[in-house]
């Protein structure tokens, strides 16, 4: 292996499913608009929204780590005519950079309704034209058969489709897990328990300190009525559940477009024939086993489970999480194979 | 526009051209902007009850094509995959960032990366040469006289009949590079498919 592609693997498949992320809890926000007040709304997906950011600074960190020489790093911006690696750079920042300003106003409600939707709609724009010059650096080299297929497209959309609703997904369950054991023991500060998992006390800030009683506080706030948390239960329960069902079809047509499209390149000859041949090792039947059974664990565990998110159903969380592990691997190992699959035309 | 005349009738496969651009760079060991190619296939023919073997090897000394369309230079993030006035593309140094995109882009392996620069390097046609009147290092190089560089124009009426369509280089339309080739008698088309790099851990 070509250590390498590390930065890019990691870069590419978590940008990806940021983006996805964030335009996926878009759309679920737009559709629960019509049904439940913003307040619900905003109390189910702003952590949603907090936990997009941290990930997608791990994936540009990551992607320092690609360029040979850091003090020349400025000069990537200068070639935005012709180059699609300087256009994913600049969409890639900008995108980072209206996602953290879309995070502050939404969570400190900072102006109207309206100026915080209209900066979360450049997000997702720009979040779109990200993924699609991502797509275009590869599409677009004739040098590399495999690249300059459909095949890139497929992968790519396909990993911001997948991860991006497996992450809305799991945030979603992450927050309200927390919140109803919470609530279950009649003391939302007091009452909890340190210790008791420091992943989900580090994400929702177990009550320790003033900033994280802040944050706890921010998550259960503004619920009057028990009515009230009917309705936000309700809607984390159809969010995930949608969140679900597009992760699944995703998996379905990634899995049903993978073969067919290592068999055109097969058909080809040298040295398309050469890149397909990388899957026929061991990691690519991993890579297609760890979607399906993640695919299979979602539809049917976790969709028919996802009815009822106000008891905390260890069996829902527990099927969601892990096939977000297996799929996320997967994905890391397919980019792997993605990268493997570099092979030119000439000499 | 300038680019090189190989004539792969007189190559021997010596790599006599890949050593002297290699002295006259000092490139490091594992980067070499020169490669010859040695390009080989074949199959049996049938006469009768009779099998003779029909096979065909030969030679292509290959560096940077300084390219019509330099796909290097517009993939490159940084502009500093220069193309100078007389066509020729070289490295600017102080721009270079090292993320090898071009080394991606390019159907010849022309950019190659020197992780002791952390830098891409290429050909550049012996620059510093050229401007005190003296030949590329590898056309002075070969004791056969089979390369030759000049303005294209001038080398196709020098020597009629070449092309830069022969196997083992990539479809010309890709890059158009400004190589002419004269082509050895078992010489294939680029799109042939009948035979294989030979030496694939010498280039």
């Amino acid at each position: 292996m070509n250590a390498s592609e590390i930065p890019m693997i990691l870069f590419t498949v978590i940008a990806q499913m940021c983006v996805g992320a964030f335009i996926i809890l878009g759309i679920v926000q737009l559709c629960a608009s019509g049904k439940y007040s913003n307040k619900t709304i905003d109390r189910v997906s702003d952590s949603a929204v907090l936990l997009i950011g941290p990930t997608l600074v791990v994936g540009l960190i990551a992607s320092m780590f690609h360029m040979n020489d850091v003090f020349h790093v400025f000069n990537v911006f200068r070639h935005l005519g012709t180059s699609w690696l300087s256009r994913e750079v600049t969409f890639g920042v900008l995108f980072a950079a209206f996602g953290f300003l879309f995070a502050l106003i939404q969570w400190f409600k900072i102006g109207s309704v309206l100026l915080r939707r209209v900066v979360a709609l450049i997000t997702a724009v720009l979040g779109v034209c990200l993924v699609w010059s991502m797509v275009k650096i590869y599409l677009t080299l004739r040098a590399v058969p495999a690249w300059n297929s459909w095949g890139t497209p497929v992968q790519f959309v396909g990993t911001t489709i997948l991860l991006g609703g497996l992450l809305v997904a799991a945030a979603l369950l992450l927050v309200r897990s927390i919140t109803v054991k919470e609530e279950g023991q009649g003391s939302t500060v007091e009452g909890y328990e340190p210790g008791e998992g420091l992943f989900a006390e580090m994400l929702i800030g177990a009550p320790r300190n003033a900033t994280s009683r802040k944050w706890y506080q921010r998550v259960t706030d503004g619920v009057e009525s028990e009515e009230d948390q009917a309705k936000v239960d309700q809607l984390v329960a159809s969010a995930v559940r949608c969140c679900i069902l597009i992760t699944v079809i995703g998996a379905v047509i990634l899995l049903v477009a993978l073969p067919f499209f290592l068999a055109t390149l097969a058909s080809k000859g040298y040295p398309a024939a050469v890149s397909a041949a990388v899957y026929s090792h061991g990691s690519g039947a991993i890579r297609l086993i760890l979607l399906s059974v993640g695919a299979i664990l979602l539809a049917m565990v976790g969709y028919p489970k996802a009815t009822k998110v106000a008891q905390r159903d260890t069996f829902l969380n527990l099927s969601v999480f892990l096939a977000f592990v297996m799929i996320f691997t997967g994905e890391i190992l397919g980019r792997f194979l993605f990268y493997e699959m570099m092979v030119r035309v000439g000499i | 526009m300038f680019g090189f005349y190989f004539d792969q009738t007189l190559c021997n496969g010596c790599k006599a051209c890949q050593i002297a651009c290699k002295d006259k760079h000092d490139l490091p060991v594992g980067v070499r902007w020169r490669r010859v190619v040695e390009y080989s296939g074949g199959s049996w023919q049938q006469d009768g009850e009779t099998f003779s073997p029909n096979i065909f090897t030969y030679y292509t000394s290959v560096s940077c094509n300084h390219c019509e369309n330099p796909v290097c230079a517009q993939v490159c993030p940084t502009t500093a995959m220069t193309v100078r006035d007389d066509g020729t593309v070289y490295v600017d140094q102080s721009k270079c960032v090292g993320c090898r995109y071009c080394e991606w882009a390019c159907p010849y392996s022309a950019p190659q990366f020197n992780a002791e620069l952390g830098h891409m390097t290429k050909c550049d046609l012996c620059y510093d040469y050229r401007q005190t009147g003296q030949d590329p290092a590898c056309v002075s190089a070969c004791p056969s006289r089979a390369l030759d560089w000049g303005e294209m124009e001038e080398l196709q009426k020098k020597y009629p009949g070449g092309s830069n369509s022969y196997a083992p280089l990539p479809d010309p339309s890709i890059t158009r590079p400004n190589l002419l080739i004269h082509p050895h008698r078992d010489a294939q088309s680029w799109d042939a498919g009948t035979g294989h790099i030979a030496n694939p851990e010498e280039i």
